[in-house]
């Protein structure tokens, strides 16, 4: 109960500035809302009918579902094969190789546009949802590979031991006791995978040239002008885009409880 | 009982297919950009040619047989023109006699093409197949000279096979060897691995030469640093890659290595493409000046202007020292309340008992859900001086309205408000997955040892937590370090740069002052200050991963 | 021990590469029978967007061989887009934008001069003003669908006619601030050089002089144009504290603002208000000159990387044409550049539209030169250092012009 006493007020204070973004969502009118009340006062769904009676709405959505769940299952299963590596083999190279995936970090991303573009184009990748996915999982990748190493680490090596005795191999450890053990670090890399690829526009908007080919923040961005936005549709775009995402939270979240049980140790 | 040793085959398999389909694909690009260079090249020069030498020149294009065409014209302003820069084109020469001191404009109607080359000398690729390229030239009166010149399609361009099927051949080696295990074999794994790296950069080289000359349309002495970095990548990468695995596995016959390296590489090699070329065109910009489509080199003048702070005092908002400083206190500011409020909430919402768990869990990772763009603005109405929510809440308990944005502490202070609402449902979700790989029968001891919550937190859960939260630290230092979008669009700088960081620094440089290559050397700067932090870390993963 | 480990990861991996162009199948350009193609791309939404499709549709119908691809690009990756893919023939044949980044495509060979294109009767049906924004280095490279500039917007029910001179203006201010509390006189982003503008030139000043390459910034002129903002602000009191462009909308809306200065875009924003004019912007009292506001000009472009250009220019030329025009005029809200628009009965009982144009008229085009892009960021610190924080002006004009030279080593 006292958890609660503390939750609600919290969870209150960080829904509080989303709830301007609702009311902007849900009015007629296409002002940003600078007034004190963020409750909406108004209830319209105008703004949710321009966007979607757009013919290419559908379309839109699809890409970007399907850009964000490729490069979650491209990006979640190179970092996992990385990172059992990284964990369980001492091998020549390995402090380089994790310190250059930190170094992948490093330099601003605002300066790549450029010559990423040139790189898709050479690649022949431009216009193509192959070039998106392929750039956001590298994206996503070097964080993946941290998180679950450190995970893998904290898996004790008994239980490989164990089954090496039964004669497994390293892939066999991998695939039937590693992975199944990990499942809430995969949840945490396959959320932030996700959200690398779904919420990005700059890159998407650069690379494609064709409307049916753009993903929903491009479409969503596309409502800011040079001097003025049209907020209503945007607050609208970005709820619309926000519900995948907290709707995967929720299928993964649970697999945040279980992991290492007491008894997979034991055993 | 191994069913998986049945299919042992197929991994040389896949690689043979791999290198094979690689192979295909470089080749098809290659035959292709090769026949178009080769065209563009003759065409332009036939085009030069003619303008250089005037109309008598077209009697010289005669001769070589590829070129179908040619001829020469040049436009001239009506004198006393309503509209100064309107142009009317007369033709001078034509390899065709009927065409011969023809007006441009009776020629026009029947002739869009050529009104399209007249209009701009670019070249173009015929639907036959051949190209047709022209020359221009501004005269000092303000008239152009234009030539034209069509080429004839050209014969079809050979294919190196030797080359091909000798990469082929030696990719295939070079896998056979890495999947099967003869550890006393070490010699040819590294001479197939260097041929086949031969091979490729023989077939590569060229493609990138042609891309390289041709990016630039009109290369004023401005030098391509897109080109020349992805060919600077392909000859650092390839053989680095090459090295490392051929030097690791001369290091070692272990299979373990070779398995180990069999489960990173596609991760590498694919982040080294993307990120190495991106960061060498980087670090190639910053040693020059740059902007508006040219670039010339001026050597360490950018990072001597960035490090003596272009004569501004130190403690000037502009100065490199002032914004690194304010940097260094944002990152750190950050991460404290991040890592701190996520954890916080994550240990609250980690009991299984808990009640609307996932709806909780749902509702907090909301600010990371919106988009930012829009969120952050909001944040920017809540801290307005009259109209925000934040001075009229303040007001309730007597404070007068605060200028949020017109002093340091009070803009910076917003600035990480908003970034640690935005920041922490990460932490907490990163949190709850570390949480996750505590053994819960610990606790349960602990209890029996009679050791209270705050010791359990301090003995098992804090030093448990390390190895899964140390790297989410690490790389989250390196995000917020370069986090650009919230400053830029809450405080905008403001009061008087004051608040920029690094990153917004850069970025004001290069898209507000067109100052390219000075914007690339402060990535560069920014880019060794987090290598410094890093070798920092590299001990606390050490650490963590002892505690593992 | 048998391992198929190694291989593994590479298998996968190139399965699921193998798959990605698959599914992700490329959106191929449809050019169906054969038809030529031409490409536009655009930062318009909404009505603009819809307008400007409508005339793209009546040009197709005569030319039933074309295929018109018209692509929205979002208005934050335009520029850059089109810096990219234009020099790798990956661009567009034709573009539209603001005619403030021509002076830069230019330079980079990115766009294709329209001397040889054009002709006197179809330079005509433009209004001259629209047209010398889009000549650069002696050519012409765009053909202009439509202008910006400022004007002054007033609340009928706080101000009852719009001002002659700024004398008339601060009074009519303060009347409107004095009717309640809540009100305010006169509001628009204090510190953009954009918006400030308007008095920078009306009490004499200019950013460049007219030789368009020596700063001129730093004058007294300029200096006394700060002062005067300052003194509507901190001694008359008459400008609310932050006027970000979100809160100068709720305040207008709400009718606690007399007076915004603001362009064509912001009648979108009061949509559903009603009670509001605007005029021309008045004559600065202490100099007796006109506050002139920058003029912007959409301009459609030819791109140099075009491999039809004719055709390219033929749509052009329709889409500037004074049946598009009309179309762009009703339907799609823009102040178009062509001139036979405003002839029609319709559009002269259009007081906005009226109003704009004879501000058009007074007002100083935006230079198209690529070095003006620098001085927007040092003159908005000199602005909000000089206006927001009260130091001297003198200083904080000198200061930005260091600042502005220092980028143009």
């Amino acid at each position: 109960m006292l958890r609660h006493l503390f939750l609600i007020p919290f969870c209150l204070a960080t829904l509080f500035p989303a709830l301007w973004v609702v009311k902007m969502a849900f009015r007629a009118e296409q002002a940003f809302a600078t007034d004190l009340n963020p409750l909406p006062v108004e209830f319209s769904l105008q703004n949710f009918e321009t966007l979607m009676s757009d013919p290419l709405f559908g379309r839109q959505l699809l890409n970007s579902l399907l850009v964000a769940t490729l490069t979650t299952l491209l990006g979640v299963f190179l970092a996992c094969t990385a990172a059992y590596a990284f964990s369980r083999f001492r091998f020549p190279g390995r402090r380089a190789g994790l310190m250059f995936l930190l170094v992948t970090q490093m330099f601003p991303g605002t300066m790549m546009t450029i010559p990423l573009y040139s790189l898709m184009e050479s690649l022949g990748l431009l216009n193509q949802m192959a070039g998106l996915i392929l750039v956001y999982s590298t994206t996503a990748i070097p964080f993946c590979i941290y998180m679950l190493k450190g995970y893998f680490d904290t898996i004790p090596r008994e239980l490989e031991e164990s089954a090496i005795m039964d004669g497994a191999g390293p892939f066999t450890l991998f695939w039937r006791i590693i992975l199944p053990l990990s499942r809430p670090a995969i949840a945490v890399t396959a959320l932030f995978s996700f959200m690398t690829a779904w919420n990005e526009y700059i890159l998407a908007a650069t690379f494609m040239s064709d409307e049916r080919a753009y993903t929903l923040p491009v479409k969503v961005q596309s409502f800011v002008g040079d001097y003025t936005t049209e907020w209503g549709h945007f607050a609208a775009g970005a709820l619309i885009v926000s519900v995948p995402v907290m709707a995967l939270f929720f299928a993964l979240q649970k697999h945040l409880v279980g992991g290492l049980t007491a008894g997979s140790v034991k055993g | 009982m191994r069913p998986a040793a049945k299919y042992g085959f197929l991994g040389p398999v896949m690689a043979v297919v791999i290198a094979a389909a690689m192979g295909v694909f470089v080749l098809h690009r290659y035959a292709g950009e090769r026949a178009e260079t080769v065209g563009r090249e003759r065409a332009s020069q036939a085009a030069a040619w003619l303008l250089t030498h005037g109309p008598a020149g077209v009697d010289d294009l005669r001769r070589p047989q590829s070129i179908r065409w040619a001829g020469v014209a040049f436009s001239e302003t009506p004198q006393g023109a309503r509209y100064p820069f309107l142009r009317r084109p007369v033709w001078l020469a034509h390899t065709d006699p009927a065409r011969q001191g023809t007006p441009l404009e009776r020629a026009l109607p029947d002739d869009k093409a050529t009104a399209d080359l007249l209009v701009s000398p670019e070249v173009t690729r015929l639907p036959n197949g051949g190209w047709r390229a022209g020359a221009a030239e501004t005269l000092a009166q303000g008239e152009r000279r234009v030539a034209v010149a069509e080429l004839a399609p050209p014969p079809r361009v050979e294919i190196p096979w030797p080359s091909l099927l000798l990469a082929l051949g030696a990719a295939l080696l070079f896998w056979y060897d890495l999947t099967r295990r003869v550890p006393e074999n070490r010699v040819r794994p590294a001479v197939g691995a260097g041929i086949a790296a031969t091979a490729l950069l023989a077939l590569l080289g060229p493609r990138l030469n042609a891309v390289h000359a041709l990016e630039v349309p009109e290369s004023r002495g401005s030098a391509d640093i897109g080109g020349a970095s992805m060919l600077l990548a392909g000859v650092v990468l390839l053989p680095l890659v090459i090295a490392g695995v051929a030097g690791a596995l001369r290091g070692s016959r272990r299979s373990d290595h070779r398995v180990a390296y069999a489960y990173i590489g596609p991760a590498l090699i694919g982040l080294g493409l993307l990120v190495l070329v991106p960061f060498l065109y980087g670090v190639g910009l910053a040693f020059t000046r740059a902007g508006h489509g040219s670039a010339t080199f001026v050597g360490l003048d950018n990072f001597i202007d960035i490090l003596s702070s272009e004569g501004r005092a130190i403690t000037e908002p502009l100065s490199f020292y002032f914004t690194l400083v304010v940097t260094l206190v944002w990152t750190a500011a950050n991460i404290a309340l991040h890592a701190g409020i996520g954890l916080g909430l994550a240990l609250l919402l980690k009991e299984p008992t808990l009640r609307f768990k996932g709806v909780y869990r749902v509702l907090f990772i909301v600010p990371w859900a919106v988009p930012s763009y829009i969120t952050a603005l909001v944040w920017k109405g809540m801290f307005n001086q009259q109209y925000g929510i934040v001075n009229h809440l303040l007001g309730l308990f007597g404070v007068t309205p605060v200028a949020w944005f017109s002093e340091f502490w009070t803009s910076f202070t917003a600035n990480v408000i908003t970034n640690t609402w935005l920041g922490f449902p990460f932490m907490m979700v990163v949190s709850l997955g570390a949480l996750q790989s505590i053994p819960t029968d610990l606790y349960e001891a602990a209890s029996v040892d009679g050791a209270d919550k705050w010791q359990q937190f301090k003995h098992i859960t804090l030093p448990l937590l390390k190895p899964a939260m140390v790297p989410a630290l690490i790389l989250g230092s390196v995000w917020t370090f370069n986090m650009f979008n919230i400053i830029y669009l809450v405080s905008g700088g403001q009061p008087g740069h004051s608040t920029d960081i690094l990153i917004t620094q850069a970025y004001r440089w290069a898209f507000e002052q067109d100052r390219y290559g000075y914007a690339a050397a402060y990535s560069v700067l920014i880019f060794l200050i987090l290598l410094v932090w890093s070798f920092f870390t590299q001990r606390w993963t050490r650490a963590a991963e002892g505690q593992g | 021990m048998n391992r198929p480990g190694p291989w593994l990861p590479f298998l996968l991996a190139a399965c699921l590469a193998a798959l990605l162009p698959g599914c992700a199948e490329p959106p191929a350009p449809a050019t169906p029978g054969g038809r030529t193609e031409l490409v536009l791309w655009h930062a318009y939404r909404g009505a603009e967007r819809g307008a400007l499709e409508d005339t793209i549709a009546a040009w197709q119908t005569t030319h039933p061989d074309v295929e018109v691809r018209a692509l929205a690009v979002p208005y934050d990756a335009f520029v850059d887009k089109v810096s990219l893919a234009v020099p790798k023939g990956n661009g567009p044949d034709v573009f539209i934008f603001a005619h403030d980044r021509l002076g830069d495509w230019a330079q980079r060979g990115l766009l294709e001069p329209l001397g040889f294109l054009a002709d006197e009767p179809l330079l005509d049906r433009f209004q001259r003003a629209t047209l010398d924004p889009l000549v650069y280095g002696g050519e012409l490279y765009g053909l202009p669908l439509a202008f910006k500039c400022l004007a002054l917007y007033y609340d009928r029910a706080l101000v009852s006619a719009p001002p002659a001179t700024t004398d008339e203006l601060v009074t009519a201010a303060k009347a409107a601030r004095a009717k309640d509390p809540q009100n305010w006189g006169i509001a628009w982003e204090l510190d953009s050089l954009y918006f400030h503008a308007p008095w920078l030139h009306g009490f004499g000043g200019e950013v460049y002089r007219d030789d368009r390459d020596t700063l001129a910034i730093d004058s007294p002129a300029a200096a006394a144009s700060l002062e005067f903002v300052r003194g509507l602000r901190d001694r008359e009191q008459v400008i609310p504290p932050e006027a970000t462009s979100a809160l100068v909308t709720t305040l207008f809306r709400g009718h606690h603002l007399g007076f915004v200065v603001s362009g064509p875009w912001f009648r979108g924003e009061l949509e559903g208000v009603e009670g509001w004019s605007v005029a021309p912007l008045p004559v600065v009292s202490q100099t007796g000159l006109p506050a002139r506001p920058f003029l912007g000009v959409e301009g459609m472009f030819l791109s140099r990387r075009s491999t039809q250009k004719a055709l390219a220019f033929d749509l052009m030329s329709a889409l500037t044409g004074d049946d598009a025009a009309r179309r762009r005029f009703t339907a799609g809200g823009q102040l178009v550049a062509n001139t036979a628009v405003y002839e029609d009965a319709a559009a002269r009982g259009d007081a906005f539209s009226q109003a704009f144009r004879a501000q058009a008229a007074r007002a100083v085009p935006l230079s198209n030169r690529p070095h003006m892009r620098r001085v927007w960021t040092p003159m908005k610190d000199a602005l909000s250092a000089a206006i927001v924080h009260g130091e001297p002006a003198a200083p904080a004009l000198q200061k930005a012009v260091t600042e502005i030279a220092r980028a143009a080593e």
